[in-house]
């Protein structure tokens, strides 16, 4: 009877059971005693009082003794549970045991949804929530931003560079306890063909001590060693002192050639240290040091030329918006006289954001695609559930006669339901440790397939993915067996029984597999519009023009330490141009002071006979120096006049080749042949327009191609800086051979040249296509693997319920329908399930459509050809998924299926 | 005389060696072995008996008395055999260490 009791009440009768076992020994003890006393011949009153004398004081003792048993019983209660919990997992795992496929099925879809949110989990925690490693109170570090708005852009302007007057003025900044200045370059350790490339940081002299991080080993350089001039000391990254030093403390000693200085290794960062970014540093340089060696004249009091970031520690108490304030007004007191002449933006202001870039105002789109990746990885798992919820209740049924057995027998439907429930935490849970092995073993690979350039070296199994895959897998498998645990608590498998028994199964039991094959559908419809969304948007990416030709296409560029070429460098890449265009297989070489996703220069350009010129919608014009080489190499076409010649040199009359924007914006419809331009505001002298060369994309892709003009490097109609920069080079086909030809072509055309960096155009897209590839990439396999899912669940059901129904199928066929009428009525029945849940998914997809929307490129989120396919595809799906199950219902033999 | 915690669950213990007892035969044994000496609250030896039972050194079962009066019988554990046999040694070795201090000649 008290099986049947709810648990509460169960408890309290049994504790008021205690109570009275109690009570009953203490009557029995009196009852003794005062028998014995009165034998010895006291009166009963006389014993009634000796009795009570001897136990001492009732109430106190009577109060001490429940105390006691009460606890005793709770400590049976618990171990008894304890007991239970062994007994009930004993069972699930010998009844798991009993069908091995399904449960390894099981287990691996778990492992499979598990095991890819564990790793987006972690992609995602390291991009986006916690701190770099090894900063202390990192929340208190803070990232640095101008922003002001440009009258030329008509919007506001943000940037993360300071130039260092502006970095004076932040350091005065009250709110911050320190700011710590840090500018990354490229480094070449070593010469020639055993030079290296390495990353280095340049830092104030504070970095370390504004982040909080103590070295592994050695010391990081003092604040006052920090000044120009000072010792030239390098503090190496844990990875670089592995990899070069094989951890030997002996590293520290070490001089590092930079080429332009030799640095003393004075201390190791400690393992994972990646600075307040993500990038994998390998030096930290100080930047007072290597400042007037890196960046040549004008570093230290050029307001205008920003080349550094900052990070800053708020002092304690002091808040966001307070900090901002402050240094707002600093800076805003700083530009006021460029303000007042019109020659900065208006409206100066910082922006105090978190230290991790992705958080801030800049943040790539790799932050949001991965954060919208943790969102199908949730998807995908959904699958997995609601895969495994029908594969548990088609056990369950199977398991009916087994189940009215146990019932009969007298076990409670709570019993049953937790048994059920269990079962289902205990596949997830095994799931969960074979997601832990694919997070261990696969997490790495697609980490650093997706996002190659973060510096993942600590980024294993933290505790917030350990934790992740714990409450992932517990709800998971909770929610999986929640179906088939409701239906056994209400008690309709006992009814299923009779049926069962009999070779039938309720409709009921049938309609919610249906139901939860119907959910799948939807759901990878959804992954698989995703999918086909982002694969069209690559596909338009590599259709859409750049102007040039990406393909054989490569960027090199010399490096010397600092500009040791000096004014020799026009001879220089003359010869080593030379080199390069004798290389078999080099079909054109060009020389240039900037390439497209590298650098960008603008200039505004005034031209004869037109006053006044409004800036163009896609923002200033650029203006690049390029040599007569430049537009063959990169499959440029000049569609009217000439291109760029070696005549156009220093002497020569000044000659400009425009972009079709620039033409239509200047002169219209007017020819611009011949036509006079004046390169920048202030320039007098004349140069003629020779020819109109092709749009071509400039600084990103998809937007519209910038208005650009391009002038004879040799004429030098623009300050020179350092217009002799790279090399563009096109070659037939690229191949490692060619690259390292290419590469010892540059350095042997001077000593001082220590390393050619040799680029492909094709890497450079990739790079700059990747949030693309990654959404494609994953969407198409996620939706893959849910559409095989879907389609395995549909399966699962149709074929199961051809077996129940036989009997039913047996007596159609006696009655004279034909094999195809029954492989049809299985058939539509699939396809009518698959239809619902399409419907249902493509109505989802449009309505968010819009938050996908940014994320594509040249395709609707809702594009009606993507959504027509992803249809057409699972109704194909599930007719083939109905078509086999049709077959067997057709092969049903009525005698037999008749006779049951 | 009255008695520590610890040397009452051992009386205790001491009591059901011989097989199992109720509380109340517990209760005369304990007053007849002593003769008396010691003064123990029937209240206190019950303590002791459920103290012990939760500690799982003695267990309980009700039966049927030789008076055919239903009762709760206790008797040792395992453990509970244990445990009475090295704080017997113990509490000997305590007693003899008193023992000599208090028969000791003045000093050395």
């Amino acid at each position: 009877m008290s099986e049947r009791l709810p648990n509460g009440i169960r408890r309290l009768l049994r504790i008021s059971s205690v109570d009275r076992d109690l009570d009953e020994e203490l009557a029995a003890h009196f009852q003794y005693t005062i028998d014995e006393l009165v034998s010895r011949g006291y009166t009963h009153e006389a014993a009634q009082q000796e009795a009570f004398k001897r136990f001492g004081d009732w109430s106190s003792y009577r109060r001490d003794l429940r105390t006691i048993d009460r606890g005793a019983e709770r400590q049976r209660r618990w171990s008894d549970r304890l007991d239970a919990l062994r007994q009930s997992v004993g069972y699930a795992v010998r009844s798991l045991a009993r069908s091995p496929g399904l449960a390894i099925g099981i287990i691996l879809t778990f492992a499979l949804g598990i095991g890819a949110n564990a790793i987006m989990y972690g992609i995602v925690e390291r991009l986006l929530l916690s701190a770099p490693p090894h900063i202390t109170d990192a929340d208190q570090v803070k990232r640095l931003y101008l922003s002001y708005y440009s009258d030329a852009a008509g919007k506001r302007i943000i940037n993360s560079t300071f130039s260092y007057p502006e970095f004076r003025e932040m350091r005065t900044a009250r709110g911050f306890s320190g700011v710590a200045g840090f500018s990354t370059n490229d480094v070449v350790i070593g010469k020639g063909e055993a030079a290296e490339e390495g990353l280095s940081m340049s830092v104030t002299g504070d970095f370390f001590e504004v982040l909080g991080v103590k070295p592994s080993r050695g010391r990081f350089f003092r604040a006052e060693e920090d000044r120009i001039g000072g010792p030239q000391q390098a503090v190496i990254s844990y990875g670089y002192w592995q990899r070069k030093f094989a951890g030997a403390p002996a590293a520290i000693g070490q001089t590092l050639d930079f080429g332009y200085g030799k640095y003393t290794i004075v201390g190791i960062a400690p393992r994972g240290f990646t600075g307040p970014e993500l990038q994998r540093i390998d030096f930290w340089i100080p930047l007072h040091v290597a400042a007037p060696q890196l960046q040549g004249n004008g570093w230290q009091d050029d307001r205008g030329w920003g080349w550094f970031e900052l990070a800053a520690r708020l002092r304690p108490g002091v808040s966001v918006a307070a900090a901002t304030d402050e240094a707002t007004a600093l800076n805003a007191a700083g530009w006021a006289p460029d303000i007042a002449k019109g020659s900065y933006g208006k409206d100066p202001g910082v922006i105090v954001a978190p230290v991790l870039p992705a958080l801030g105002p800049l943040a790539g789109g790799e932050s949001v695609v991965a954060r919208l990746l943790l969102g199908v990885s949730l998807l995908v798992l959904l699958i997995a559930c609601v895969n495994v919820a029908n594969l548990m209740l088609a056990r369950t049924i199977r398991q009916t006669r087994e189940i009215a057995v146990r019932l009969s027998l007298g076990i409670s439907r709570i019993r049953l339901v937790a048994q059920i429930l269990l079962e289902g935490v205990l596949l997830s849970a095994t799931g969960g440790a074979a997601a832990l092995a694919c997070f261990k073993w696969g997490g790495a690979f697609v980490r650093t397939a997706l996002l190659p350039d973060v510096a993942w070296d600590d980024a294993g199994l933290t505790r917030g993915v350990v934790l992740l895959i714990i409450f992932v897998a517990l709800m998971a498998g909770l929610i999986a067996a929640a179906v088939p645990a409701m239906r056994a608590a209400r008690g309709e498998l006992g009814a299923v029984l009779r049926l069962a028994s009999a070779g039938g199964v309720t409709r009921t039991t049938s309609r919610v597999r249906t139901t939860l094959a119907l959910l799948q559908t939807t759901l990878s419809v959804l992954l698989l519009v995703g999918a086909g969304l982002f694969v069209r948007s690559l596909v338009r990416i590599h259709q859409s023009d750049l102007g040039f030709d990406a393909q054989g296409l490569y960027q090199i560029t010399p490096r010397t330490a600092a500009d040791q070429l000096g004014p020799d460098r026009v001879r220089v890449f003359g010869l080593a141009a030379e080199r390069l265009a004798r290389i078999p297989g080099v079909q054109a070489v060009g020389i240039t002071e900037s390439y497209p996703f590298l650098a960008r220069r603008t200039a505004m350009p005034r031209a004869e006979g037109v006053d006044s010129i409004q800036r163009p919608l896609t923002g200033s014009p650029l203006i690049q120096q390029v040599s007569a080489g430049y537009f063959e190499a990169m499959g440029l076409r000049i569609l009217r006049g000439r291109p760029i010649r070696d005549s156009d040199s220093e002497g020569a009359p000044r000659v400009a080749l425009v972009n079709q924007s620039l033409a239509r914006w200047i002169w219209g419809e007017q020819d611009p042949i011949g036509k006079c331009l004046y390169v920048g505001r202030a320039e007098t002298r004349c140069s003629e327009v020779i020819g109109v060369v092709e749009n071509a994309v400039h600084s990103e892709i998809g937007v519209e191609p910038p208005v650009q003009y391009y002038t004879p490097v040799a004429q030098r109609q623009l300050p020179p800086f350092h217009a002799h920069r790279l090399f563009v080079v096109r070659v037939n086909k690229p191949t490692a051979a060619i690259e390292s030809a290419m590469r010892r072509a540059v350095v042997s055309a001077d000593s001082r040249i220590r390393f050619a960096q040799v680029q492909s155009m094709e890497d450079q897209l990739a790079q700059q296509t990747r949030s693309w590839t990654l959404g494609a990439t994953m969407f198409t396999v996620f939706g893959l693997l849910a559409l095989i899912v879907a389609a395995l669940g549909l399966y699962s059901v149709l074929a199961f319920d051809v077996a129940q129904r036989s009997r039913e199928i047996g007596v159609r066929a006696a009655l004279g329908a034909t094999r195809n009428r029954l492989i049809g009525m299985v058939v539509s029945r699939a396809v009518r399930v698959t239809a619902i849940g399409v419907t249902a998914g493509i109505l989802i997809a449009v309505l968010s459509a819009g938050r996908l929307q940014p994320l594509l490129f040249g395709v609707s989120a809702r594009d009606p050809t993507v959504y027509a396919v992803v249809a057409l595809i699972l109704v194909l799906v599930a007719a083939v998924a109905g078509a086999m199950p049709g077959w067997r219902a057709a092969g049903v033999d009525p005698t037999t299926a008749l006779r049951g | 005389m009255n008695l520590l915690q610890g040397t009452l669950d051992l009386l205790v213990l001491k009591a059901l060696v011989f097989g199992p007892r109720h509380g109340y035969q517990v209760a005369r044994w304990v007053r007849d072995t002593t003769e008396g000496t010691l003064e123990v609250d029937d209240g206190a030896l019950y303590t002791s008996l459920h103290r012990l039972e939760k500690r799982g050194l003695i267990e309980a079962e009700w039966g049927i008395a030789e008076t055919n009066r239903r009762a709760k019988f206790y008797s040792l554990t395992r453990s509970g055999r244990k445990q009475m046999a090295t704080e017997t040694q113990e509490w000997a070795r305590y007693v003899d260490a008193v023992f000599k201090v208090l028969q000791a000649a003045e000093a050395v």
